[in-house]
């Protein structure tokens, strides 16, 4: 490839925003994947926190 | 079930025209287009007759967006919505019959009116009559379409701005081809013939989608 | 229709995409790896265009993907509403951000892609207007996920919205050879075979099959946040009491 043609700033900001897009997209996708996984873990820890305490909550 | 839609036909009618219905809401945007476009554009009178088609559909089209928006929120907020969807007729016609009812009373007269306010926009006295014809065979798709953005929406606090979003994909072929129509020999190239027939082919096929795609978003909302 | 219920469950689809996910990416990224190398170094630059053309790799399997991913989107709303597939909607839903982000890069690098050869950065003709209308119709999509609360409610009212804004995609494609445009009319997918030089034409259609890849990766990862986010809002309603 000829870096120095004419146009080159075209050619790599058309590169580098592709790539720029796509990793923000991929990085979203996984954070959310990462919170969701981590809020089911809270919500079953809770759940059998509950499931514990609530032997003794007997009335 | 021609008594039906007869029926429901004739009681939002009588709405209309005892309430005042959607039409004012419609007048009253399109003069307000029509007359601030000339004033924000300047008094060149050449430029505003090349835009003039083009802008006279752009009022219109806006205009009838705006009056369907609240189509069906007084029935959904009523109840009677409900009603119409538990009796024997089938929420398609009902749907049918509230756009048409919105075409007669705010689409249509706003279609036949707006060549004659094209004098405004300088419009060329040759095109009025293509102009008229396009707008009244394109305004009966815009009101359909209109109509199937305010049963999507009708639930929606926010509804405004998602039925703008929703309807302007589907406007955009309405009013390619509607210009395409209106403007006759104006470009060179006649193309307002086969313009104007697949105008009317999107308003047919805008008949077939909007009913049973409203019917189902409209059962969506009540269960 | 076994293999659909076989699919169905959303603990086997888990289980399925955890064998399969390292294998898509590393597909993904040798696909990208190769493509990217035979179109930035063994491609020939155009005689007009000169280093411009380069911009095609990216350019024409964003817009390639931006209509795939939405006819996915479409087929997986109508799976959703006829057969009540449990993981269809979940599926349309996780796909649209994927399929907005590849047509906004479309419209990106197609405008970077015009200034140098048409001399503009936007026109508004048939396919540069129905591609913008594409991503007016995925923002309007996942605006009805992010309004209605109800799930089952917001599933069914967004499946109509892509099913009805499906007519856009035929539109797209066949929009360059109904009516003048400044874009360039079809030269791969036309039914006399594609027009360009294989060394150019290999690159791309790599590069196309790159980008399938990577939204099948990102597309499953998102499915699986999609149904751990459902139970999450069953098990927080459950605990508060709301759920009837």
């Amino acid at each position: 490839m000829d870096f120095s043609a004419p146009h080159m700033g075209f050619v790599i900001s058309s590169y580098a925003i592709t790539f720029a897009v796509l990793g923000a997209l991929a990085w979203w996708i996984f954070a959310r994947a990462r919170w969701v996984t981590r809020r089911l873990k809270q919500l079953d820890d809770e759940g059998a926190q509950r499931r514990r305490t609530s032997g003794q909550r007997e009335p | 079930m021609r008594s039906a839609f007869t029926s429901v036909v004739v009681r939002d009618f009588s709405l209309a025209i005892r309430q005042g219905g959607s039409i004012g809401t419609a007048i009253g945007f399109f003069l307000t287009v029509i007359v601030l476009l000339p004033l924000g554009l300047g008094p060149d009178q050449q430029l505003l007759q090349r835009i003039a088609p083009g802008a006279l559909w752009i009022a219109l089209l806006l205009s009838v967006l705006l009056s369907a928006d609240r189509l069906y929120q007084t029935d959904h907020d009523d109840g009677s919505l409900e009603i119409m969807a538990l009796s024997s007729t089938p929420l398609e016609v009902v749907v049918l019959a509230k756009a048409s009812v919105h075409w007669l009373t705010s689409g249509l007269p706003l279609a036949i009116a707006a060549p004659v306010f094209g004098f405004l926009l300088n419009l060329d006295a040759a095109l009025i009559v293509p102009l008229g014809i396009a707008m009244v065979t394109g305004s009966l798709a815009l009101s359909l379409l209109a109509s199937l953005g305010a049963a999507i929406t009708v639930g929606l606090r926010q509804g405004g701005l998602l039925v703008s979003l929703l309807v302007l994909p589907l406007y955009v072929p309405v009013m390619i081809f509607g210009v395409l129509a209106s403007s006759g020999a104006q470009s060179g190239i006649d193309n307002s013939g086969t313009a104007l027939i697949i105008l009317v082919a999107i308003v047919l096929a805008a008949l077939v989608v909007t009913p049973f795609a409203s019917a189902a978003a409209l059962r969506s909302y009540m269960r | 229709m076994s293999s659909i219920e076989r699919f169905a469950n959303p603990t086997r689809f888990m289980r399925l995409q955890t064998a399969v996910q390292p294998w898509v990416w590393m597909i993904t990224l040798a696909l990208f790896s190769v493509g990217l190398f035979l179109g930035l170094t063994r491609a020939p630059a155009d005689y007009q265009q000169g280093e411009t053309v380069r911009i095609m790799y990216v350019h024409v399997p964003a817009a390639w993907s931006a209509l795939m991913v939405y006819t996915v989107m479409a087929v997986a709303s109508i799976v959703g509403i006829v057969f009540r597939h449990p993981l269809a909607d979940i599926a349309a839903k996780a796909a649209a951000p994927i399929g907005a982000a590849f047509c906004f890069l479309a419209l990106a690098t197609g405008s970077l892609w015009g200034k140098p050869m048409w001399g503009t950065w936007w026109v508004w003709d048939a396919r540069l207007t129905s591609m913008f209308v594409l991503l007016l119709l995925y923002l309007g999509y996942m605006a009805i996920w992010q309004a209605i609360d109800d799930p089952r409610r917001a599933s069914r009212i967004a499946a109509i919205v892509a099913i009805v804004g499906f007519i856009n995609v035929p539109i797209v494609k066949f929009s360059v050879d109904w009516w003048y445009s400044l874009h360039q009319p079809a030269s791969v997918f036309r039914t006399d075979g594609p027009t360009i030089h294989p060394s150019i034409l290999t690159p791309l259609l790599i590069m196309g099959l790159a980008y399938s890849f990577l939204f099948l990766a990102l597309h499953l990862v998102a499915i699986r946040s999609e149904i751990g986010a459902r139970r999450i809002r069953q098990t927080e309603l459950a605990r508060t009491g709301a759920l009837q």
